[in-house]
């Protein structure tokens, strides 16, 4: 197997650099699955008790770390020569390698009391999964792996394994919500990350989830940097840009949203780096209009495919939707949309319902040319709806 | 009337029939923007027709072509239609 980026372990409080991990290769390759697949110690329910070794062929962590390893330690670990190097999902493009260091790992760690036990929904080598993780082992909880396998499955998995606490992405938490499985889980907290979460499915979680407490994430994983709201409405309160929460500094730059995060490799001189995520200030909420790369130009109008997804989701008869830009030689690109419906909904003439659906409540350049009804929507590993 | 041409007039005037539009006659003489679709109209039909045809005539050309009559937007896909 090929090392790409660097790896380090913790062993109580003391780091190991990529040296030493590298003459220990071949011991710790045993401990991981053939090919390039990630092996949780202990099958899928894991006691965290000792280690958590990955190699895949893109980004490596190694961990060792003690049961019951505090977050602030974590923080505090110092970071002599040792790279943390963990890749970004690649939804908007080619996963990018990211350094971290120990403290801006464990940002994302919360102290929280009480009991729980995690879901693990997401790859470990990356950073969402690896908070995750990190969470379980901060506070002594149980972690169960639900990855693989159908929704209902991972479901069943999660409730089996007595699930309290999970972090999914929006994508992920409308599957959830669509499995039928969830009558009386209780799920007492609730993390949305890794897309934009919008209003409906804030209130559709409240209302399937009475006793859960919601949050939504706004991460930078090109940053490491992240915040989160927990008011239960969409975007965050517009005051953020002014008093920053958990002290990171945020600013609206031509409508684009830039955090301060000067460790950043890729920071200006004042340490702001550029979230690509354009923002559109209502009231007293910044709300998320769309991915800067991912804006599209149809007949000289800018359009936004997730503001049009979030207009036809509200349609009862869609559970989810995709919408990409395709070129046109008439109008340089043109918005299409794919669309998974509802279970058991009829959809002879679902198409052409949405069509006008999307007519009545959007302006012409933003309507889909075309809606595509599909059985499943292509979605990542991450487990977000790939736009490819 | 072949197969592509029947496409291609079939899909305009359902695309016409969902902007509530009641086509009249179309003949080859019929001037596309005075069957009512709208600037961005000619760009849904040819999205729609990639998906049907299997193909987009537009992207195959060299040089850029306006077609101005529904004669000569046919006559454009039955020029690119693949060869069986």
């Amino acid at each position: 197997m090929e090392f790409r980026g660097s790896f380090a372990y913790v062993d109580g409080d003391t780091l190991h650099g990529f040296d030493e991990i590298q003459s220990r290769a071949s011991e710790l390759k045993a401990t991981t699955t053939a090919g390039s697949t990630l092996k949780l110690l202990g099958g899928t329910t894991l006691e965290l008790l000792e280690a958590i070794v990955g190699l895949d062929g893109h980004s490596g962590t190694v961990m060792l770390v003690p049961h019951g390893v505090q977050p602030s330690k974590l923080a505090d670990a110092p970071s002599p020569a040792t790279r943390w190097v963990l890749f970004t999902s690649g939804s908007t493009g080619e996963p990018k390698p990211v350094a971290h260091t120990l403290a801006s790992l464990a940002r994302g760690v919360r102290e929280l009391d009480g009991e729980r036990v995690w879901g693990l929904v997401y790859d470990p080598l990356r950073l969402a999964g690896l908070t995750v993780v990190l969470q379980a082992l901060a506070s002594g909880s149980r972690l169960v792996e639900a990855r693989a396998g159908s929704i209902v499955d991972r479901v069943d998995a999660l409730r089996t394994g007595g699930v309290t606490a999970l972090s999914a992405t929006p994508t992920l938490w409308r599957q959830i919500l669509q499995s039928g499985r969830t009558e009386g889980w209780a799920l007492d907290r609730i993390t949305l990350g890794g897309e934009v979460s919008d209003q409906l499915l804030l209130d559709s979680l409240a209302a399937a989830f009475p006793a859960a407490r919601i949050t939504h994430v706004f991460a930078a994983s090109e940053t490491g940097v992240a915040f989160s709201v927990g008011d239960g409405r969409e975007g965050f309160p517009t005051r953020y840009l002014t008093e920053p929460p958990r002290g990171i500094e945020l600013d609206v730059r031509d409508g684009v949203l830039w955090v301060r995060s000067p460790e950043s490799a890729l920071a200006g001189p004042d340490g702001f780096v550029s979230t690509e995520d354009v923002i559109e200030i209502r009231d007293d909420r910044a709300l998320f209009a769309g991915r800067l790369s991912g804006m599209a130009n149809v007949g000289g109008t800018k359009v936004f495919p997730e503001q049009v997804e979030r207009v036809i989701r509200q349609h009862p008869a869609v559970a989810d939707v995709v919408v990409t830009a395709k070129k046109n030689p008439f109008s340089g690109q043109i918005l299409v949309a794919q669309v998974e419906p509802t279970r058991g909904v009829a959809t002879d003439t679902l198409a052409k319902d949405l069509r006008s659906w999307a007519a009545e409540r959007l302006s012409t350049p933003m309507v889909p040319a075309q809606f595509t009804i599909v059985a499943e929507l292509p979605r990542s590993d991450a487990g977000k709806a790939t736009r490819a | 009337m072949d197969v592509v041409k029947q496409r291609v007039i079939s899909t305009l005037v359902d695309l016409l029939h969902e902007d509530d539009i009641e086509p009249g006659d179309l003949t080859d003489d019929t001037v596309l923007l005075d069957t009512g679709l709208d600037s961005l109209g000619l760009a849904v039909l040819v999205t729609r027709l990639e998906t049907s045809l299997g193909y987009d005539p537009f992207s195959l050309m060299t040089e850029a072509v306006y077609p101005r009559t529904v004669g000569e937007f046919v006559g454009i896909y039955e020029k690119y239609a693949p060869q069986a």
